[in-house]
């Protein structure tokens, strides 16, 4: 009975892995893909300047090189958009085309969460480190999936040490720290 | 774990090993072996599936990379795991009762008593659970025909062990208070004593405690996975915690081994 | 010098109209073994319990106890503890810890002795009692009689100077009965200890005790020397041993009666000129198909040895069968087995046709089974409570009245709405058997239901499965007591290595063995054939001829 238990939990393990999962080599994944033609576009730049010469930085990370000397990993680049893309989508293509690290997580549906740029991940310089994206200036409250882009769109993605107070975000300084 | 470095876990599993087959008895079972490999090799392929840290990008799983960093975490992280599992299950076979009582009873030789009446009762309670429950059934007077009929008898036979525990306890402490459980100055009875080769591992075990604190603090020892693999330390003094680590891991399976040679030249 | 005094004691227990012991004056001098008896409830552990203040019970107290010469209360805690030990009834719950040594330990270790000398007044003591050999055991994985025989070496592990038993051997049989009463002689005659133990089952005390003190209703009746107290009006029947029963039977009143088998021998030979061979007893023809039988049966729990093996039993209708067999023979498996309770391993068991195992079922609303602590049956906080529980699942219309119906041939209907563990041993015994019998069952496996009781008690639950098997039961009785096998079994059987080794009536049964059968098969052993009850053996006395008697002796 056992047995037979766990064999279909395999057998369902396995098709769940072949249906579920996409695998593609490096090659695959960093293919050109067709340029898009459109009339809007928005300008991307990423950026961890706040780690540059920041002593809180861990020893591996600092020795690694993957922190550029001006904290620069994507400089400003016009890239064109669709409707209905989010800074999300952006983001993602753009980091693709420049075959630079991503890691992310999807919560929900909806809602994606970015973990890491370029092997530089949150908590890395502090308890409240981490990626975040302001446009033209302000600092969106909703998942950067979420916030659909018109044209002409300034995004910055910037790493922050200090809970967004140090790339410039008054959220947490008018409305008081909660956990981050 | 004060730090991340690949020796101490090799170490620790490879002691560990030794050591639940010295007090297994020496044959390694080939059924326990493959389970703990197939318990390892998940780890290990499961770590690249949640963590994608690292810069070697072996390929891409639902748009997200798999690094031989995160594969290699996966694998240090199993033999750690697997060393401490392994620990556990010695400790187990090796920590009898006796030993535990021994080291409470000197201090507290009423949670010595305390502690063999739990080890006294705990097959009592199930020897007697079973009695109820089959003494109910050689009579026939309970119905076991739906689930919720079955759930209800069982716990009626349960408060019945508790009603009969409670009552022939009662006997027990007359027993023990017979026996004199209410004075003063009660001692705790054991032959374990403390003799010259405890001391001499106790030293050892301390002092080199102390040394693996100290590299611990001070780094030496250190190494990461993400997002590069640093190179393993090996200066002296990262060797000489190494050793450290290896004289606590392997003084249990060296006192056994030293133990089955004498009795050998002895015979 | 004066161990123990009583003066006037007269003791009430709490919400207790009666007095459980009243105006009591006892004297024992130190080195004395004292027996006391009476039926149940007369007062033995009451007594026994005041005497060391640790145990007494709460209730209403006057009169004044001496012990060593100090009255009770001037004793200190740590004289009590260590100079007077106490054996309880119970083999199991007066053990505490979890190994034999620690257990042995334990007194001391309360007194205080540093380990080194614990673990040598350990070590001498388990040697005294032959249990070396267990001394690293877990308690959990000894016999019956092997934690009575620890519980006595702990009782006397601390060098008191007065040892206390109630009914000690009273739950074990009657080979471990046998070697602990042997220690407990070894301790008054070698140690000079002095000894009072209570016990139902006097055959092996009465005639080495110094004294024997019997108490009824709270009362002291008789204290006497053995032989005195043997032939005492006052002294109840039950309590005395074998030998002096027949005597007694026989309508004898000299002074020197026989108290032990040899005596009893003796008496016979001196005063009876005995035919040889009297009547056969022949098996009584069995009646159609057996309402039980088993073929083949083999049986063993997951940790390996064969309890049963290649065991074959066939039970008549309307039969009692007796199993005897050693401790741990297998009896209880084998009613359980037959219960269905059990599966075996291989060979098959069949209830009034029904096998146990294809129309389990069917086969367990035939069966029930009285097990050997009835309280195991009692689910519920009335005795009303459990048998209408029980009568539920059986009928459910007729359920009041059939509890009626049951109660009232038992005798129960007073306690009705009692809570069942407030029941004395005799009263639960009766409400379990309520419980099985409102199901109406048709077979009935009975374990030990003798277990512990006074004679009168015996004789009435003898009388009780009699009057069962005239309703049409069959019933199967496991039990050590040879004397209450040969009173109401129409066959006896012995269970040994497995399998069922002799099958007869009680009277070719006890007579072919010779160690393990009734007093009076021993008695008359060379002198009538088939010869198992006293009864059997004073009615073949009195049909005998009688010696003429030169000399007044025995």
């Amino acid at each position: 009975m056992k047995r037979i238990l766990a064999v279909t939990a395999a057998v369902l393990a396995a098709l769940a892995a072949v249906f579920l999962l996409t695998f593609e080599t490096v090659g695959d994944h960093y293919k050109e893909t067709d340029t898009v033609i459109s009339d809007a576009s928005v300008t991307i730049s990423v950026s961890c300047a706040e780690l540059c010469g920041n002593g809180d930085v861990g020893k591996a990370l600092r020795d690694s090189g993957l922190v550029p000397d001006d904290g620069v990993i994507i400089p400003e680049t016009q890239y064109p958009i669709s409707e209905g893309d989010t800074v999300f989508d952006v983001l993602r293509a753009v980091l693709k085309d420049n075959r630079i690290h991503f890691d992310y997580t999807d919560i929900s549906d909806r809602s994606a969460y970015v973990k890491g740029i370029n092997n530089i991940y949150e908590y890395d310089c502090s308890d409240i480190s981490g990626w975040m994206y302001s446009v033209n200036g302000i600092f969106p409250t909703v998942a950067s999936s979420e916030y659909t882009l018109s044209d002409g769109d300034v995004i910055l993605w910037q790493y922050t040490c200090d809970l967004g107070r140090d790339v410039g975000d008054t959220y947490y300084t008018l409305h008081g720290s909660d956990a981050a | 774990m004060l730090t991340l470095n690949p020796v101490f876990a090799a170490l620790s599993l490879i002691a560990a090993l030794i050591l639940r087959l010295i007090v297994q008895g020496g044959r390694p079972q080939i059924k326990a072996i493959l389970r703990a490999a197939l318990f390892m090799a998940l780890i290990t392929v499961l770590n690249p599936v949640f963590s994608h840290h690292g810069v070697t990008v072996l390929f891409f799983l639902n748009d997200l990379p798999i690094t031989r960093e995160a594969i290699l975490y996966g694998a240090y992280m199993s033999a750690a795991i697997m060393a401490v599992v392994l620990w556990c299950g010695v400790l187990s076979s090796c920590m009898t009762s006796d030993k535990v009582i021994h080291l409470v009873g000197r201090a507290f030789p009423h949670l010595a008593v305390l502690i063999s009446l739990t080890l006294r009762f705990i097959p009592l309670f199930k020897e007697r659970f079973k009695g109820i429950i089959d003494a109910q059934r050689a009579a026939g007077v309970n119905d076991e025909t739906t689930m919720i009929k079955k759930l209800s008898f069982y716990i009626k036979a349960f408060s019945a062990l508790v009603t009969m525990i409670l009552e022939d306890s009662i006997d027990t402490s007359d027993s023990m208070k017979a026996r004199g459980i209410t004075l003063s100055g009660r001692t705790s009875y054991s032959d374990f004593s403390f003799h010259f080769d405890d001391a001499v591992v106790l030293a050892l075990v301390l002092s080199s405690a102390a040394y693996l604190m100290i590299s611990g603090a001070a780094g030496f020892v250190d190494l990461s996975f993400y997002p590069v693999i640093t190179p393993l330390p090996v200066s002296v003094k990262a060797l000489a915690a190494y050793a450290a680590f290896g004289v606590i891991a392997f003084i249990p399976a060296a006192k056994e081994v030293i133990a089955w040679r004498h009795s050998r030249l002895r015979a | 010098m004066e161990t123990l005094a009583f003066e006037g004691v007269s003791f009430k227990y709490p919400d207790s109209d009666r007095y459980a012991l009243e105006n009591i004056d006892l004297r024992v001098n130190s080195g004395e073994l004292v027996l006391l008896c009476g039926r149940s409830g007369s007062g033995k552990s009451t007594l026994l319990r005041l005497i060391k203040r640790e145990l007494s019970p709460f209730g209403e107290l006057s009169g004044s106890i001496t012990v060593f010469g100090k009255s009770r209360e001037q004793l200190s805690v740590r004289e009590s503890v260590s100079k007077i030990g106490f054996v309880m009834q119970s083999c199991e719950n007066q053990i505490v810890t979890e190994s034999v040594w620690r257990e042995l330990a334990f007194g001391l270790e309360s007194l205080g002795l540093q380990s080194g000398e614990i673990r040598r007044k350990t070590a001498e003591t388990a040697m005294s009692f032959g249990i070396d050999k267990l001394y690293r055991r877990k308690t959990a994985t000894l016999s019956g009689g092997e934690k009575q025989l620890l519980n006595l070496a702990c009782a006397t592990v601390c060098e008191p100077s007065l040892l206390l038993l109630d009914e000690p051997t009273s739950q074990l049989d009657p080979i471990s009965a046998r070697e602990f009463l042997s220690h407990v002689l070894d301790l008054n005659r070698e140690l000079g200890l002095t000894v009072i133990i209570s016990e139902h089952r006097t055959d092996g005390i009465f005639p080495y005790a110094d004294r024997v003190v019997e108490l009824d209703g709270g009362r002291i009746s008789v204290n006497a020397a053995p032989r005195d107290a043997a032939v005492s009006n006052e002294l109840f029947f039950g309590a005395l041993p074998s030998a002096a029963k027949v005597y007694r039977m026989l309508g004898e009143k000299r002074s020197q009666p026989p108290l032990t088998v040899t005596e009893c021998r003796r008496f016979i030979a001196n005063n009876y000129m005995v035919k040889a061979a009297v009547s056969q007893e022949t098996a009584p023809p069995r009646s159609t198909a057996p309402a039980i039988r088993l073929k083949g049966v083999r049986f063993r729990y997951e940790n390996g040895k064969d309890i049963l093996n290649d065991l074959d039993l066939d039970v008549g209708e309307n039969e009692i069968l007796a199993v005897l067999g050693g401790n741990g023979a297998g009896k209880s498996t084998l009613l359980k087995v037959i219960a269905g309770v059990e599966k075996p391993l291989y060979g098959k068991v069949e209830v009034l046709g029904r096998n146990t195992v294809k129309r389990k079922n069917e086969a367990r609303s035939l069966v029930s089974m009285l097990p050997q602590d009835p309280r195991m049956l009692f689910l519920s906080s009335s005795v009303r409570g459990d048998i209408m529980q029980s009568a539920d699942t059986a009928d459910k219309e007729n359920a009041e009245k059939e509890l009626m119906r049951v109660c009232s041939k038992l005798g129960i209907e007073h306690l009705l709405d009692r809570h069942p563990y407030d029941l004395s041993g005799g009263e639960q015994q009766k409400a379990a058997l309520a419980k099985l019998l409102v199901r109406k069952p048709r077979i009935l496996l009975l374990d030990e239901p003798t277990k512990g009781m006074d004679y009168d008690a015996k004789l009435s639950t003898i009388a009780l499965v009699k009057e069962l098997r005239g309703e049409g039961l069959t019933m199967i009785l496991v039990t050590h007591d040879a004397e209450c096998a040969a009173l109401c079994a129409d066959r006896c059987a012995l269970l040994f290595d497995g399998s069922i080794v002799s099958n007869d009536t009680p009277e070719r049964f006890f007579s072919s063995l010779s160690h393990y059968t009734t007093a009076a098969a021993h008695i008359s052993r060379g002198f009538f054939e088939n010869t198992v009850t006293a009864r059997q053996l004073v009615s073949r006395l009195e049909s005998s001829e009688k010696r003429e008697v030169n000399t007044d002796k025995t």
